[in-house]
């Protein structure tokens, strides 16, 4: 035996060798290579630092196609096609195998690594003085808030996740659970609530700030995680103690911004305050009809540039939709990373693997217009039949016209847009946290159409009194309009109609004034207005998370699988009803 | 020792094994002398079994054929099945052809592939219904040879090829007065496709054929009721009796007076025969009052009712003695719909363009619950406006006049609450005066009756839904969901 081994051993010897040798190449080479930038050469001045940012940001637009698969189609609006492969239809009946492609986190964990990183250089950066510390402070914030983001991601697909704040050599180092323990969603929460509790800024880049720029002919503005934004979703997701009350103040710190930015005119009482049509010009974000043709369906404004359509195909920058966007990144047909949605959702020039369900179809056509259609356009803008089919259309207004089924410029142009937060996410996110901390009221009129009108006395004329809450902050609105004869007001939300308000649908009845009534009509309308844009299933799973109700969240799968006559959809909703199976297997 | 032991069992395995692959091979080549290797021609060639067939094969020219690259499955009737074989067809190569390319497809088929049962295209265009066990009504006697070019299976009765139900019509039109009517609706068309164009015109750009060619036979009945030719489908037919014919085609008369007796005959037998057809195949037995026409007709006939049943190619005819239809159901009642007016018009006819006055409105019901589109017409400045409708030709009856015409809110920004208005509907010509102005009741979603008129011919009826005589806004509005017209029979 032992003769056969050293056998082997001899032969083995040179082998092994070689091997080594080969490994040790990298050291021979002490040289550098020319024209090649190493790490310790990297961060040298704040471009540098800005130039790590945009990498960031970069990098974190690859996550644009899992964001949209894990929080829409494990939800009830978004159903594959037959055109879908076998993974996809998986994610949509929660019956995911290990080898699913779409399922794993790396993707997440690349950004996250990425963020650590950047994050350990940018000290080492200070500690050199090659950043000063404001210039510090606003990246750091930054980068440390989208790797909250990612991480609140993750929290709410996987469960327990490794949490990493420090750099790594390999993205696979983060699977061993002997060197990074997995933290349960409660915990990591705590964790990320503490992060950007300590966020050395929670401003956006001021003006004049070299991240405050023009991006391949984008203005960078709305690029950049919203700090506010986030940390009212993570109070809001948690839920302990004070939270709700902390949530809503973080979020009205957004809501206000014209008001502390001090803007004036139009933008003062617009921006975002889910401002009021231009029934004149139909230049606005609302659901709207040629003036006094309004029971005229042919009437429907219907384009790229005027009403709630036009929300989605402006340009970021464009002077209304700049007043409801407010974290949205591009993708353009000259630039990497490809535009993902063109592919999914198109069926010109793309692959048309996703559509609407037939819950959702309904959910839209279950609401009432103020014109008394049955039927809430918002439907129609989020989808559309287009050349036979049910199209998904949100994502594709830069790239087809609807009516048509042809690309605005060749079927190659494929220019859209990442949706990840605007003025009407805020909203109902506030209402949610004000409902939560006891303001019923507030919360109805905001998702409904709006303070005016639902703290007004119609019958009277003096409306000195009417059309405020007389609350304290974070829930003190003032939203009076006053005309003559009796006294003029414009207060500063004068302009607000509320999301339902400016979608033209009539308002919720209340049914049982409670606050999980309150609660449901805010998700249902999250869904009416925010379809598509990856809020769905977080919110199912944070409703039914905090009301310990499996329930909530099953049963709108079980109805969507059901609707469409999906076979398993009893078994989808029996497995649904335990919360472990909210969770993504963490493979990859 | 130890390691001669384990040798021992690995031999004795690696030989376990090999007997076990050994039985995969039980089931024997039911053909002893054929071998994968040979075509189907050359099998059946070598079976004595088969010998029959392979004469007649070799007679139709088709074992040249069987010899080919495609691939084929032959349904091989054994020389048993054969003795039976007409001798008249026998000494015909064309007949033995037809006869036997029904037990011929392109393709090959195995038993497996039957399943619960399939209709399988044959080389002669016609389908074949192939259980894996059984072809057509004959049984499998052996089954799933392979060769080279294809599978043999041998069955043990001859499938000569069935008429179609269009052949079937076709072939018994003396017998049955029904079949010699829908013949009758044969007549000429013209295609281009296959006219010959001898030049093209210097004047017009267009083709000018040579008289003559192009000259297609269409019928009637195929083209609007059912294409009873083609084989991909299954039909069910079902054919009266002379008398009963007569006596159902009379009970329609009435309703389609025209000008003559003969086109009169000719509509009400055409409303009969065609809901004489249904698409699928039903045995007697299944028929019990429950099949229903492409013309929403309910057939009611049960299965006591058939004296006679054939198999076709294509489906089945079933024979029945009498029939008797519920005529309110081959005299529907007639939507018009508000919201698709042919045009909008002065009083005295002329074309009027209101466009920007008509509103195009999605409702719901609160009575029906469904989902509704009508029309209204507001502050368009006409007086007397009328928009007009025509519909497809109504047979002749009276008919009890209905419609649905909601007045309430129009407009949202400076709501305009309902109004008082009135309209009326002029049916026959512009200036009838069948039904007087009429108040449109607020928010009333339900129908109303407005009378009754009667058509006096089968034939298209126009409508005219009439405004108040003013150019006042509020006054002269109109509004319609739909108009119903039921027949009183």
């Amino acid at each position: 035996m032992f003769q056969r081994f050293s056998f082997l051993g001899k032969r083995m010897v040179p082998l092994a060798m070689a091997a080594m040798a080969l490994a040790s190449c990298n050291k021979m080479l002490e040289t550098e290579p020319q024209g090649v930038l190493s790490a310790q050469n990297y961060y040298r001045d704040v471009f540098d630092a800005d130039a790590a940012v945009w990498g960031v940001y970069g990098k974190m637009m690859n996550l644009a196609k899992p964001y949209l698969l894990l929080n829409e189609l494990r939800a009830d609006l978004m159903q594959p096609t037959g055109n879908a492969d076998q993974y996809l239809q998986q994610l949509s009946q929660h019956t995911v195998t290990p080898d699913n492609p779409y399922i794993s986190p790396q993707p997440f964990y690349e950004v996250i690594l990425n963020c650590n990183d950047v994050l350990e250089n940018f000290d080492r950066m200070l500690a050199a003085k090659k950043l000063k510390v404001q210039e510090y402070n606003q990246r750091y914030a930054d980068i440390a808030a989208i790797r909250s983001w990612v991480y609140l991601q993750l929290g709410i697909h996987y469960g327990a996740v490794p949490y990493v704040t420090r750099s790594l050599q390999q993205v696979r180092e983060v699977q061993d659970q002997s060197l990074i323990p997995r933290l349960p969603f409660n915990q990591l929460l705590d964790s990320l609530v503490k992060t950007l509790e300590g966020l050395p800024s929670m401003e956006e880049y001021p003006t004049g700030s070299t991240l405050r720029t023009t991006v391949d002919q984008y203005n960078t503005q709305k690029f950049f995680i919203n700090k506010y934004c986030l940390l009212g979703d993570l109070y809001l997701w948690r839920g302990k103690g004070a939270d709700y009350r902390k949530a809503a103040t973080a979020y009205r710190t957004i809501m206000q911004t014209a008001t502390t930015q001090g803007a004036s005119g139009d933008q003062y009482y617009s921006q975002y305050r889910i401002f009021q049509a231009d029934v004149v010009t139909n230049n606005d974000l609302s659901v709207g009809y040629t003036r006094f043709r309004e029971t005229d369906r042919t009437a429907l404004v219907d384009n790229n540039t005027q009403g709630w359509r036009s929300i989605f195909a402006r340009a970021i920058d464009n002077r209304e939709a700049s007043w409801e966007w407010i974290w949205a990144l591009p993708f353009d047909k000259n630039f990497a990373p490809a535009n993902p949605f063109v592919e999914l959702f198109s069926p010109v020039g793309g692959r048309y693997l996703l559509k609407p369900s037939q819950a959702a179809v309904d959910m839209w056509n279950g609401q009432v217009q103020v014109n008394n259609f049955n039927y809430d356009a918002r439907g129609q803008f989020s989808w559309r039949t287009v050349l036979g089919q049910p199209v998904i259309m949100k994502y594709l207004y830069n790239y087809l016209e609807p009516n048509t089924g042809l690309p605005l410029g060749t079927i190659y142009d494929k220019n859209s847009k990442w949706f990840l937060y605007r003025a009407a996410t805020l909203h109902l996110r506030y209402a949610e946290a004000a409902n939560r901390d006891g303001r019923r009221k507030l919360a109805y009129a905001l998702v409904n159409n709006g303070i005016k009108a639902q703290y007004d006395n119609p019958a009277t004329v003096d409306n000195t009194n009417e059309m405020q809450t007389f609350d304290a902050a974070p829930y003190d609105f003032d939203a009076r309009q006053g005309d003559p004869p009796g006294p003029v007001f414009r207060a500063e939300w004068f302009r607000g109609v509320g999301i339902r308000g400016r979608a033209f649908v009539k308002n919720v009845p209340v049914n049982g004034d409670s606050t999980l009534a309150v609660e449901n009509i805010t998700i249902d309308e999250a869904a009416l207005e925010t379809a598509y844009e990856g809020h769905r299933w977080p919110d199912l799973v944070r409703v039914a998370k905090r009301r310990n109700d499996p329930a909530f969240l099953a049963d709108r799968v079980y109805q969507k699988l059901l609707k469409d006559g999906v076979p398993g959809a009893a078994a989808t909703r029996a497995r649904l009803l335990n919360p472990d199976n909210w969770y993504l297997p963490f493979k990859w | 020792m130890l390691r001669n032991k384990i040798n021992q069992l690995l031999l004795v395995l690696a030989l376990g094994g090999a007997v076990a692959g050994c039985s995969k091979n039980e089931t024997a080549p039911a053909f002893p002398n054929a071998s994968v290797g040979k075509s189907l021609a050359e099998v059946i060639e070598a079976t004595p079994r088969l010998s029959l067939l392979a004469g007649y094969l070799k007679k139709s020219g088709l074992l040249k054929e069987l010899e080919a690259s495609k691939t084929y499955t032959v349904w091989a009737p054994d020389n048993e099945a054969l003795k039976s074989l007409d001798p008249t067809i026998a000494a015909d190569s064309a007949k033995l052809r037809a006869v036997l390319s029904n037990h011929i497809a392109l393709f090959s088929y195995y038993s497996k592939d039957g399943g619960a049962g399939k209709r399988v295209e044959m080389l002669n265009g016609k389908q074949v219904f192939f259980a894996g066990a059984t072809f057509d009504a004959s049984p499998i006697t052996e089954a799933d040879h392979s060769t080279r070019n294809g599978v043999l299976h041998v069955i043990g009765k001859l499938a000569a090829p069935l008429p179609s139900v269009w052949e079937y019509i076709n072939g018994n039109t003396a017998a049955y007065r029904q079949n010699a009517f829908i013949v009758g609706q044969n007549y000429q068309a013209f295609d281009p496709a296959l006219a010959i164009v001898d030049s093209i015109s210097a004047n017009t750009g267009l083709p000018v054929y040579r008289p003559g060619t192009g000259l297609v036979t269409r019928n009637l009945f195929l083209d609007q009721v059912a294409d009873v030719r083609s084989e991909e489908k299954l039909f069910t037919y079902f054919l009266v009796a002379d008398a009963a014919m007569v006596s159902e085609t009379n009970r329609l008369l009435p309703y389609f007076r025209t000008s003559t007796a003969d086109s009169t005959l000719s509509l009400s037998s055409f409303r009969l025969v065609r809901d004489m057809v249904v698409e699928g195949y039903f045995t007697k037995e299944q028929i019990s009052g429950n099949l229903v026409t492409r013309f929403g007709v309910t057939l009611p006939v049960r299965s006591a009712d058939i004296t006679a049943s054939i198999r076709l190619s294509n489906g089945i005819v079933h024979v029945l003695g009498g029939i008797n239809f519920n005529l309110a159901q081959k005299l529907p009642n007639i939507l018009v719909q508000g919201e698709q007016p042919r045009g909008t018009f002065r009083p005295d006819g002329s074309v009027v363009n209101v466009r920007g006055s008509v509103f195009f409105r999605d409702r719901l019901n609160p009575l029906t619950g469904k989902a509704f589109n009508d029309i209204y017409v507001y502050n368009h400045g006409v007086s007397a406006l009328n928009l007009q409708y025509t519909t497809a030709p109504l047979p002749a009856a009276r008919y009890k006049v209905y419609w649905v015409a909601v007045n309430d809110t129009l407009r949202v920004n400076g709501t305009i609450n309902p109004t008082a208005f009135q309209q009326r509907l002029a049916l026959g010509s512009r200036t009838a005066t069948n039904f007087a102005l009429r108040a449109v009741d607020a928010n009333n979603y339900g129908e109303v009756l407005l009378g009754e008129y009667t058509h006096p011919a089968y034939g298209p009826l126009d409508l005219f839904l009439t405004a108040a005589s003013s150019t006042a806004a509020g006054v002269n509005t109109l509004t319609l969901d739909y108009i119903r017209l039921e027949p009183q029979l």
